[in-house]
């Protein structure tokens, strides 16, 4: 099942080629992390979110695999929506990262401890640890950075969710990296709440991106109208598609559901109930025949159908594309 | 106007760096010079006390031990009444939650296992920390 247009697989194999590299990048910058992070409850923090931001890259990559599967007897539809189940694990996983992040630094401010940073020895010199925890900082948020940047117009043009949440994650790694900085500096001249205060700051931010993209992911899981990327409001598609088939006359409402970067119209009635039980049980549905509410049948436009857009074409008025 | 700003942001950052890090309680500047406050939770013994000779050495102060119960002296040393506890503390003690410690100062047996024996210095005095470990690394044999 490859139904997608030449230019968007381009993007896609090249989105592909960046959450590699952003794996590699993270897994390195946790490696760094784990080896400076000492006592510093600052650095933990800082830690534990990059092993999280591992969660929609590695989801888009799994996800990219799965989609493209041919439909089977068990999921007939074939696999479209692990996208919007990845774009909901991974908002979930942005969501996490902000509220553990109030916590923490809720904790730290209110149990008022003042973070220790001791001195190491490396290479025979004895050096303050807030140095290289900044070193290690620094590097950690420049691949975020960059990669994040690279990933958002990919996102926008291939309309894929999980990658755009990765892009938003990238922007709260290097945030909450630059934050980490100014918290051991401020440690440093003695403001023991600084980081603290920091990190507060910035996942406030982080949890609202969260939240903003679980309620979009949630309204795709419950079969909502398709949302904008960045926004709960309904994607122009809609309206677009929705006044070309009211057009055609077919006498029912167009709804438009998205299923991961895929977008299915269908003409049904106002209320669910398409067909009545009785229609059911003629399908041969038996005691279960209330189940049935719908039977929807694709149509193919020709170009006439297109311009004229009166007559319903012979297969029925239901579509789906 | 941002680049004098950006200016005046690394002008302040060098300052700071010139006397990094620092306390927030300012427990090494007030040692110097002055008198380091020792609480022992036991007679001191050998290791403990040429360590904390060494320290008061290093920051040209006179010596007082002040031998209390342990939750009475981690509270001092929380107030800023001790600087430093000694006696006996291994560096998996049940107080490394709410105290710092320093680097090993020597071995210590506990219940049949050989463990690092550590001073307990205040939670966030980075400075007087740095400072008690770069004595302690200093007189070590």
């Amino acid at each position: 099942m490859n139904e997608l247009p030449d230019e968007i697989q381009r993007k896609l194999a090249k989105a592909a080629r960046l959450e590699w590299w952003s794996l590699g990048f993270l897994i390195s910058i946790i490696v760094v992390m784990y080896l400076v992070m000492g006592s510093s409850q600052a650095m933990k923090t800082a830690w534990i979110e990059d092993t999280l931001s591992l969660i929609p890259p590695a989801l888009f990559l799994i996800t990219r695999r799965l989609e493209t599967k041919a439909p089977t007897r068990h999921y007939p539809y074939g696999f479209h929506r692990v996208g919007s189940l990845g774009f909901f694990l991974s908002a979930t996983a942005l969501s996490t990262m902000g509220a553990f992040l109030i916590y923490s630094s809720a904790t730290a401010l209110l149990l008022r401890e003042p973070p220790t940073i001791g001195n190491t020895q490396i290479f025979g010199h004895d050096l303050w640890l807030g140095w290289l925890m900044i070193v290690a900082l620094a590097y950690s948020v420049v691949p975020p950075v960059i990669l994040g940047r690279k990933k958002l117009p990919l996102a926008r043009q291939t309309m894929d969710k999980v990658l755009h949440t990765d892009a938003q994650m990238n922007a709260a790694d290097w945030k909450t990296g630059l934050a980490g900085i100014a918290g051991i500096v401020g440690i440093g001249m003695g403001w023991w709440w600084a980081d603290a205060a920091a990190a507060g700051f910035i996942a406030v931010d982080i949890l609202r991106d969260g939240l903003r993209a679980m309620r979009i992911s949630v309204s795709e899981l419950l079969d909502g109208a398709p949302r904008q990327l960045d926004s709960p409001d309904i994607h122009p598609l809609v309206d677009r598609i929705g006044r070309n088939l009211e057009q055609l006359g077919w006498g029912s409402g167009v709804k438009v559901r998205e299923t991961g970067r895929y977008v299915r119209a269908s003409l049904e009635p106002e209320t669910g109930r398409a067909i009545s039980v009785d229609e059911a049980l003629k399908i041969g549905a038996e005691n279960d025949a209330w189940r049935l509410i719908v039977v929807n049948r694709t149509v193919r436009m020709n170009s006439s159908a297109g311009s004229d857009g009166k007559d319903p074409p012979p297969g029925g008025p239901d579509q789906r594309k | 106007m941002n680049r004098a700003r950006a200016g005046l942001l690394i002008a302040v950052l060098i300052l700071a760096a010139c006397r990094f890090p620092t306390d927030p309680d300012q427990t090494a500047q007030s040692v110097e010079g002055g008198t380091l406050k020792v609480g022992a939770l036991t007679p001191l013994e050998k290791t403990d006390r040429t360590a904390v000779e060494h320290i008061a050495d290093a920051f040209d102060a006179d010596l007082r031990i002040i031998e209390n119960d342990p939750h009475r002296l981690f509270a001092m040393l929380e107030e800023g009444t001790v600087q430093i506890v000694a006696g006996n503390i291994p560096d998996d003690t049940p107080f490394k939650y709410s105290v710092a410690l320093t680097d090993p100062i020597g071995e210590l047996r506990l219940s049949g296992d050989t463990k690092q024996r550590v001073l307990a210095v205040k939670q966030g005095e980075n400075a007087f920390l740095i400072r008690v470990n770069r004595a302690l690394a200093r007189f070590a044999p």
